[in-house]
């Protein structure tokens, strides 16, 4: 018998799982072997080690404590049961933002940006530079300046100006 | 009463009759943690915690198992979240063994009580070296002597895992304890 095979045995045997023709076996085997002879008796030791642990009775008073716990563990729970769903509230909150905001984005179509003076001038048909090109072409230099810074000032305001 | 019966009440509501229940398993459940904690103050409020944890389910039992079954595998669920938590802080090493009490220093004890708690010791520090997982089976078979199984059941693990982890706990633990057993087996009475 190898000795792999006799410490398999030996572990059965402990547990009463070895039928009595393998128990004879695995004698005959520890008489001839001193190897697994040492590894029966530490075995052994381990088992009389092992039998030390008797059964242990909990700290005195055990029940009543546990009824006390129960009582403040069932007010515990309610904050509990409020702070999981408080949890589960903030994420579900933030994603319900975004999902209005990627709607919002996505579903309602822009608004039409107000176009300027020139734009409408040139959309209508006309000369946005019509104005200006009249003063350039004046004859005079210093009354075209003067037109010219004037027309310049004017045109901060465009919405108010007058249509030429 | 039988345990269906008064877990059939305590569903109901009967605290009287989960008392009954915490007054049948609460030397199981305690023994059991010991085994793991070593520490009969943590023991003690971790089995509390076990018995809460058990009542707050209790509406969610089906009876598919023994209750015994089912509260072993709260216990086990719960020791083992400890150990994960325990085991980031602390990490026990088999030389504190050669800090155990001696026969000077603990003239007062007697030496039958002092023996003992030595050997507890000893198997303590043997135990906290080897897996969780290995040490949780042989603490189910070799200590609190469950049947195969119902250490299949708790576990949910098959028979031939139980049997094969077992076996290889039992390997590490008898390498671990024979120097104790050739040098200092005196001391421990091996």
């Amino acid at each position: 018998m190898r000795c792999n095979k006799a410490e398999t045995w030996l572990l059965w045997s402990s547990d009463g799982r070895l039928d009595a023709k393998r128990r004879r076996e695995l004698d005959e085997h520890l008489r001839t072997c001193p190897r697994c002879a040492l590894m029966e008796k530490e075995y052994g030791a381990l088992r009389s080690l092992l039998a030390n642990e008797g059964p242990a009775e909990p700290l005195p008073h055990f029940l009543e404590r546990l009824k006390s716990r129960f009582t403040a563990e069932k007010k515990s729970f309610v904050l509990l049961l409020w702070e999981r769903w408080c949890l589960r509230a903030v994420p579900v909150f933030l994603g319900a933002v975004l999902a209005f905001g990627l709607a919002v984005f996505f579903l309602v179509p822009p608004a039409q940006d107000q176009m300027a003076q020139s734009g409408l001038l040139f959309l209508n048909g006309q000369n946005p530079l019509s104005e200006t090109q009249s003063i350039l072409e004046e004859g005079m230099g210093e009354a075209r300046q003067m037109r010219l810074i004037f027309a310049a000032a004017d045109e901060a305001d465009y919405r108010g100006r007058e249509m030429p | 009463m039988e345990d269906r019966k008064l877990i059939e009440l305590a569903k109901d509501g009967s605290q009287d009759a989960f008392s009954e229940l915490v007054l049948k398993y609460q030397a199981k459940v305690f023994s059991m943690v010991l085994n793991f904690t070593r520490d009969r103050e943590t023991a003690d409020d971790l089995s509390q915690e076990i018995f809460l944890k058990a009542y707050l389910a209790l509406p969610r039992f089906r009876f598919g198992s023994e209750f015994g079954t089912w509260l072993y595998r709260i216990s086990l669920n719960h020791v083992r979240d400890y150990l994960r938590k325990a085991g980031k802080r602390k990490t026990v090493s088999l030389e504190e063994i050669g800090e155990l009490p001696t026969r000077d220093e603990s003239a007062e004890m007697k030496e039958k009580e002092q023996v003992q708690e030595s050997r507890k010791k000893l198997l303590h520090q043997l135990l906290e070296a080897i897996p969780v997982k290995y040490r949780i089976v042989l603490t189910l078979r070799d200590i609190q002597g469950l049947p195969y199984d119902e250490i299949s059941r708790v576990l949910r693990i098959s028979q031939g895992t139980v049997d094969s982890r077992l076996h290889r706990a039992r390997k590490m633990l008898r390498k671990k304890l024979a120097p104790y057993l050739s040098g200092e087996g005196e001391r421990y009475a091996l």
